[in-house]
């Protein structure tokens, strides 16, 4: 009698189930929304996967005319804390947490984000 | 033993040449998503960029190699039309011409945002009025904002009469002394119809733009999905997510810019009637509609008259909105109601008629 598979299909099935557990594993575990974007009009100047982080750390950046800008990530989200403008309204936004969430500092013309699946197309404020 | 050995070096050989042909095919068909996926979306292009105190931010998909650079380069070009802040723009020169029976020629695009900022004002009885600029410079909410002085801010609410502004076959004319006029509650979702003018042209299959608050949603997305916009919640946060197929979408909001003088916090949004703060019991109103210099202009309109009476005015637009009430009401027109979804804690969510 024909077997329905021989021993090399066999492997071949179970590579293949195993690459695909993996792959699957890895889009469970995967944060939504956790990578922080900071731009300085289109010129990225750091992109940080929340989750990689341990607790808080704060990045100075300096953008439009040395106006200094700082901003804080950690593993549950990202604010800018201060920023060298009047109006402060970047700061007054507060912790972004969920992706597609921004906050801009217009004087600096230096933007904060957070990108990840399951975020929106974009925010009406 | 040879004949064992040779069946299974056969087997062997057999099983390698169906992973092989299993490989190929999976490599085709890759191939072929791939494709479709290309002729379908095209690439997509991000670009931010600053115009109009704002950021502009977009992200397309296909068309022109350079269609999102040029749409910025139309967002600024518009901005120094319509902006009263550029010397020379023609809004500039409509302001110094004000009560010398001089007419300004205006271009398409000023005379299309007049044009609709004019519409506006009239259907809400004056709710927005774009002639509105010298009281908005005393307040100065972009400098340095302060609450005007009885006398003064009396003066220059003499000056805002929305009949005074004349528009005729691509001229305007400012016939009272004194007024200034001051598109800054439609020129953020102007800017969004100048992106998509531009999207039109270009051949882009799809784009979302965004001019601050304001947003553009342009062509189909991938698999006829919605494209979701989320909402600001005015206490921080998102309140809640719209799924449009396109169109555009701005939001007014007290919360959105804001000083305190004396203890007291005073916001943005003006109502023509006093030239101080609306309160019309709101905290955020946001609209959809077909253009967007309608819903950037609908959406401050909406604000000062309120819930019932914005709801009305949408109406007679075709448009839609969420109005968020300072008592945690988050009212919703027919619409939207399908469209929206409010996922923040704390509100109540009611129908509007």
């Amino acid at each position: 009698m024909r077997r329905l598979f021989s021993r090399w299909d066999a492997v071949g099935i179970l590579a293949v189930l195993a690459v695909a557990g993996a792959l699957f594993l890895r889009t469970l575990s995967a944060p939504k929304g956790a990578v922080a974007v900071v731009e300085w009009g289109d010129r990225v100047l750091l992109r940080q996967e929340l989750s990689a982080l341990s607790g808080e750390t704060e990045y100075r950046f300096a953008g439009e005319e040395g106006r200094r800008v700082t901003v804080v990530l950690s593993p549950q989200g990202a604010r800018i804390s201060a920023a060298e403008c009047p109006d402060q309204v970047c700061v007054g936004t507060g912790e972004l947490t969920r992706a597609g969430e921004a906050a801009v500092c217009l004087p600096s013309r230096i933007s904060l984000r957070l990108e990840g699946a399951g975020g929106p197309d974009a925010v009406t404020f | 033993m040879k004949s064992t050995a040779s069946k299974s070096a056969s087997s062997r050989g057999s099983s390698l040449r169906r992973w092989g042909l299993c490989l190929g095919a999976c490599v085709l068909l890759a191939g072929l998503w791939l494709g479709i996926r290309a002729w379908m979306g095209g690439r997509e292009t991000q670009l931010n960029t600053f115009a109009m105190g704002s950021q502009v931010r977009q992200q397309v998909w296909g068309g022109a190699p350079d269609a999102a650079a040029r749409a910025a380069q139309a967002v600024t070009a518009l901005e120094n039309r319509i902006s009263w802040r550029v010397a020379d723009s023609e809004i500039a020169r409509l302001n110094e011409t004000a009560g010398t029976g001089k007419v300004v020629e205006l271009s398409l695009e000023t005379a299309a945002v007049l044009e609709q900022a004019a519409a506006v004002g009239a259907a809400s009885g004056g709710a927005l009025d774009v002639t509105l600029g010298a009281v908005t410079r005393l307040w100065d909410f972009d400098g340095s904002p302060r609450v005007p002085q009885a006398g003064e801010l009396a003066q220059a609410l003499e000056t805002a009469d929305p009949a005074g502004l004349v528009l005729s076959a691509g001229t305007a004319r400012l016939d009272t002394p004194g007024a200034r006029v001051d598109l800054g509650a439609v020129g953020k979702g102007a800017a969004c119809d100048a992106a998509a003018a531009v999207y039109r042209e270009t051949g882009v299959t799809r784009g979302v733009v965004t001019v601050g608050g304001s947003v553009g949603l342009f062509g189909e997305k991938p698999g006829g999905a919605p494209w979701v916009v989320a909402i600001r919640d005015p206490k921080g946060g998102v309140l809640g997510e719209l799924r449009l197929s396109e169109g555009f979408v701005s939001t007014s909001g007290s919360y959105e810019k804001t000083f305190t003088q004396e203890g007291r916090t005073y916001h943005h949004l003006l109502d023509p009637a006093t030239g101080f703060p609306a309160e019309s019991g709101l905290v955020s109103v946001t609209v959809t509609a077909e253009s967007g210099a309608l819903s950037d202009g609908l959406s401050t309109a909406c604000f000062v008259l309120g819930a019932e009476r914005g709801a009305e005015l949408l109406a007679a637009f075709g448009a839609g909105g969420v109005f968020v009430t300072q008592d945690d009401r988050v009212l919703v027109t027919p619409g939207l109601e399908a469209a929206f979804t409010c996922t923040a804690a704390g509100y109540r969510r009611e129908a509007l008629a």
